[in-house]
């Protein structure tokens, strides 16, 4: 299984993201795999509530005999999703078909290159806490592997109104905690009032806002009112930040919890977790409420998960090397290669959304909007190939707009419209604009000089880059300045609006999560951090939440790609690989799971050879 | 010697509040914003807003530092700003761990770096004293990452012999002490060559002593002279040497800690100081300024044990 997970952008998963006809109307459709507890779309929202036009256009994402309910999907649609999955497995399937046979037992090990602070759903944003979070908890809904198509959760099915403001979740019965506690509607609607309580101050809480009220009439019903309709509410619920929690556990727990005290619904249970060495967790033998991507629903094959926290890049790789961990989900580029001709390892190139860029800020002299040929230059006479080939082994893409290609939603146009690598051309803007090379080859105007400060964070691939770019800078005559500068501390330095230009990577599993955070005007300082303020980029951000058809929904997320790349501020530069070494030759079943970058999710499938 | 203890214990406390006071204020003034870093770079502003003020950052430092000071005088560190875990707890489990490191590692250093440092001064200019010494500035000059690194890849990739990560069980299980062997070793490794010049040179210096020519002259055997009449001698500032890098490597054996996943103090504390979790950062280093001024009473004292003339007043 996990020779397929090296590269997840083939059609097999594109084509489960693409609206399909068929004779069901869309409408019809959708509440038919809702009732019977099938994966729909992230469009599933917005395609639910629209009734009586004849485009057909949702895609059941599984297999529609799954869920073993009476109602059933027309056999078109049911014949075409069926393969469109494969990926991803049906869950009615026996264990052991395709992988030969499964060894039930043992300890799975990974070796991490850090641990969470919290295992709270509702106080980190670290990608590993959302790792660590979704073995132990469970969400409402569950983001299949394709990082688009929303399936069943702790929700056996739900029903969206008409208008896309209700959503009503039918929650499986029998469901227990890893306290023994029984898991019902008021733990559901208690994790989201507690997400979105100004108390729980939840670094989180903006991914949910926009929710008027939470209800939980009987044991297995959840209700959400919205505000306005939101397209990504089920990928949000669906995230590390959206687990579910047991509400007297969690009162009882009070500011341990999250930390020495943890219950959840999820396939593993925290066992002990000594902070900076290792956490181990023991397989919850009641667990059989899996999302529908596992062939095998639950309780896990394995018995234990031990998370070994080894900081040093060496050290781990040493680890993986010798068999003292299975599975690195986050390999050093330089360490990948040398893996490469290993044969007990594979290195699995994951496509988590995520892109490295130079954001320039508008509202600085030198790049405002009467500079737009320096800004238009910058982007020309960087050779991302060069960062590429030289700094990440190759290990990534070039960008060519916001969202990373892979994702759906990504401007299909980018690359033909984009800023090639060209310093001819971006000399030749310059000297167009009036910028004369002096004496030392920087050039100037009007007795200023064109210096450009580059804020970026401290660390040793981000210094190899700015030497890079120093050097693309000054080949067209442009001083480039290295302003390095602490994590800790350069957020706050962003925020105050000090960068002229900034270096940063942003992880996204949707177009919303990258473009919405940074070109929504109302978003300044922080984290639009461009000055960048259009009033028709606002409108397509929120059109696009609101949007009805999918159509509508592409086209908003195309026209803000394409306004974002034709203002010249925001300079994709590639779109990284998430590098997961795996011991290929000691466990099977594993796939590599790219939402939020995570790199692993609930583990099922996985076992040990013997 | 019961009043000396008393008082030097006593004047811990200003030392401690002046540390407090200081420590405060440099990881105040240091660029940095813990509400930022729990937000996380995505979150727009009054979501960082809110965490400050949940926090209780937004309150004047005075007020800050007064709060928390009451809180420690009652014994309570507080919490991490950043992982909610008390720092009690936190302090407790990586203290130990560490000076379980630091003890192993000072206790084979001395064991070797004595008897190096004697050798290489009794036989000063011979093939051994050149042997001893290179030795020794070998281990200075090559960096603990270095040396670790090698001991990762040779003893547990290359051999397989010892595991090259984490803490393993308790130290009184051969799981535990499998575990150690690197860390303490690399550690170590670096005390020994520091530690075995200062025996050479002080032995050398006490070698050319009258007492000991005398002691010769009394027709005492070669052994007796130099390791119950000089060595005793020469190990005063030995002791503090010993006593300062004890101190030291409490807090300071970040890189080994770092490279063997070792769960210790010192990286606890750079990890809060990237992080500005202020209580992460006060509570250990307090703790580490007592550790230090009680090792360097212990060794103040011991002084007069080894060396009568030493009155402790």
């Amino acid at each position: 299984m996990s020779g397929e997970t090296i590269l997840m952008k083939d059609d097999g998963t594109l084509r489960s993201l693409l609206p399909m006809r068929s004779a069901l109307t869309r409408r019809s459709l959708l509440q038919r795999l809702a009732v019977a507890g099938v994966s729909v779309p992230v469009l599933g929202g917005l395609l639910a509530a629209c009734g009586g036009d004849d485009e057909d256009e949702a895609d059941t994402g599984d297999s529609g005999s799954s869920s073993g309910t009476s109602t059933e999907p027309a056999g078109e649609a049911t014949s075409d999703t069926a393969d469109a999955t494969s990926d991803s497995g049906d869950s009615g399937e026996s264990e052991d078909s395709g992988d030969g046979e499964v060894t039930k037992g043992g300890t799975l090990i990974f070796g991490h290159d850090r641990e969470p602070d919290s295992l709270d759903p509702h106080k980190v944003t670290a990608v590993i806490a959302t790792d660590w979070i979704l073995k132990i908890h469970d969400t409402i809904v569950s983001v299949e592997y394709d990082m688009a198509t929303i399936g069943p959760g702790l929700a056996e099915s739900w029903e969206v109104s008409d208008d896309g403001l209700t959503y009503t979740f039918t929650l499986k019965d029998g469901v227990e905690f890893h306290s023994g506690d029984p898991f019902t509607a008021a733990d559901a609607k208690y994790t989201i009032d507690r997400w979105l309580d100004d108390e729980t101050a939840s670094p989180t809480k903006h991914r949910i806002a926009g929710i008027a009220s939470v209800e939980a009439p009987d044991d297995t019903t959840l209700v959400l009112t919205l505000e306005a309709r939101n397209n990504e509410l089920l990928i949000n619920l669906g995230s590390g930040f959206g687990a579910v929690l047991n509400q007297s556990f969690v009162e009882e727990a009070g500011a341990d919890y999250g930390t020495l005290k943890v219950d959840g619904t999820g396939p593993f249970m925290l066992e002990n977790w000594a902070p900076r060495a290792e956490a181990s967790f023991t397989r919850f033998d009641k667990y059989t409420w899996g999302p529908p991507s596992y062939k095998n629903a639950g309780p896990a094959h394995v018995d234990k998960l031990v998370m070994k926290i080894i900081p040093e890049d060496t050290t781990r790789v040493f680890e993986l090397e010798s068999g003292g961990v299975h599975i690195v989900p986050s390999m050093p580029e330089n360490e990948a290669k040398n893996l490469e001709s290993n044969d007990d390892i594979e290195i699995i190139q994951g496509e988590g959304g995520s892109t490295s860029y130079l954001g320039m800020n508008l509202r600085k002299d030198i790049l405002d909007e009467d500079h737009k040929p320096i800004r238009v230059a910058v982007m020309h006479a960087i050779n991302r190939q060069q960062i590429v080939d030289e700094l990440l082994y190759g290990y990534a893409v070039v960008a060519w707009g916001p969202v990373a290609p892979w994702i759906k939603g990504a401007w299909p146009d980018a690359e033909a419209n984009g800023y090639a690598y060209d310093p001819d051309r971006a000399r030749q803007i310059l000297d167009e604009a009036g910028w004369v090379e002096g004496s030392d080859g920087v050039r100037e105007k009007d007795g200023v000089r064109l210096t450009i400060p580059f804020y970026v964070t401290a660390n040793d691939t981000n210094q190899e880059m700015m030497g890079l770019f120093s050097s693309n800078m000054a080949d067209v005559g442009i001083e480039a300045e290295s302003v390095m500068i602490e994590e800790a501390a350069i957020w706050a330095r962003l925020a105050a609006g000090e960068h002229t230009i900034m270096l940063m990577n942003m992880p996204h599993s949707t177009p919303d999560e990258i473009l919405m955070f940074y070109f929504l005007s109302d978003n300044q300082p922080a984290p639009n951090r461009f000055g960048f303020s259009d009033p028709e980029v606002d409108q397509w951000l929120r059109d696009a939440r609101e949007a009805e058809t999918e159509e509508e929904w592409l086209e908003d997320y195309y026209n803000i790609q394409k306004r974002v790349m034709e203002t010249a501020f925001w300079m994709p530069l590639f779109h990284p690989y998430q590098l997961v070494g795996v011991r290929k030759n000691d466990i099977q079943g594993f796939q590599y799971y790219g939402l939020y970058s995570m790199g692993s999710w609930k583990l099922l499938d996985v076992s040990l050879k013997s | 010697m019961g009043a000396y203890i008393l008082r030097r214990l006593l004047m811990t406390i200003p030392v401690l509040l002046g540390a407090s006071i200081i420590v405060f204020m440099i990881v105040h003034i240091a660029p940095g914003d813990p509400a930022e870093m729990v937000a996380g770079p995505t979150a727009p502003r009054e979501v960082v807003e809110n965490i400050r003020e949940q926090l209780g950052l937004n309150r004047p430092l005075p007020v800050q530092y007064l709060t928390y000071m009451q809180n420690v005088v009652q014994g309570d560190l507080g919490r991490s700003l950043v992982s909610r875990r008390s720092v009690n707890t936190e302090i407790r489990n990586t203290f130990l761990n560490t000076l379980e490191l630091v003890l192993v590692a000072q206790v084979w250093s001395t064991l070797v770096a004595i008897p190096l440092g004697v050798i290489a001064a009794v036989k000063r200019n011979t093939i051994w004293d050149k042997l001893s010494m290179a030795g020794a500035l070998f281990g200075i000059s090559f960096p603990i990452f270095f040396i670790g690194l090698i001991a990762i890849w040779l003893f547990g990739a290359k051999l397989g012999w010892l595991p090259i990560s984490g803490r393993g069980g308790p130290l009184w299980t051969i799981d535990g002490w499998k575990h150690i062997i690197l860390p303490a070793f690399t550690l170590g490794y670096f005390q020994v060559a520091a530690l075995a010049r200062v025996v050479r040179s002080s032995m050398l210096e006490v070698l050319r002593r009258d007492y000991v020519r005398t002691a010769r002259a009394k027709g005492l055997a070669d052994r007796v002279v130099v390791y119950r009449h000089a060595l005793k001698n020469a190990l005063l500032p030995a002791m503090t040497v010993m006593g300062l890098q004890f101190g030291f490597m409490l807090g300071g054996a970040v890189v080994t800690e770092t490279i063997f996943s070792w769960p210790g103090m010192g990286r606890m504390i750079v990890g809060a100081i990237n992080y500005r979790d202020f209580p992460m950062v006060q509570g250990p280093i307090l703790v580490l300024t007592g550790a230090f001024v009680l090792i360097n009473l212990i060794v103040d004292v011991s002084y007069g044990l080894i060396d009568p003339r030493v009155r402790l007043s």
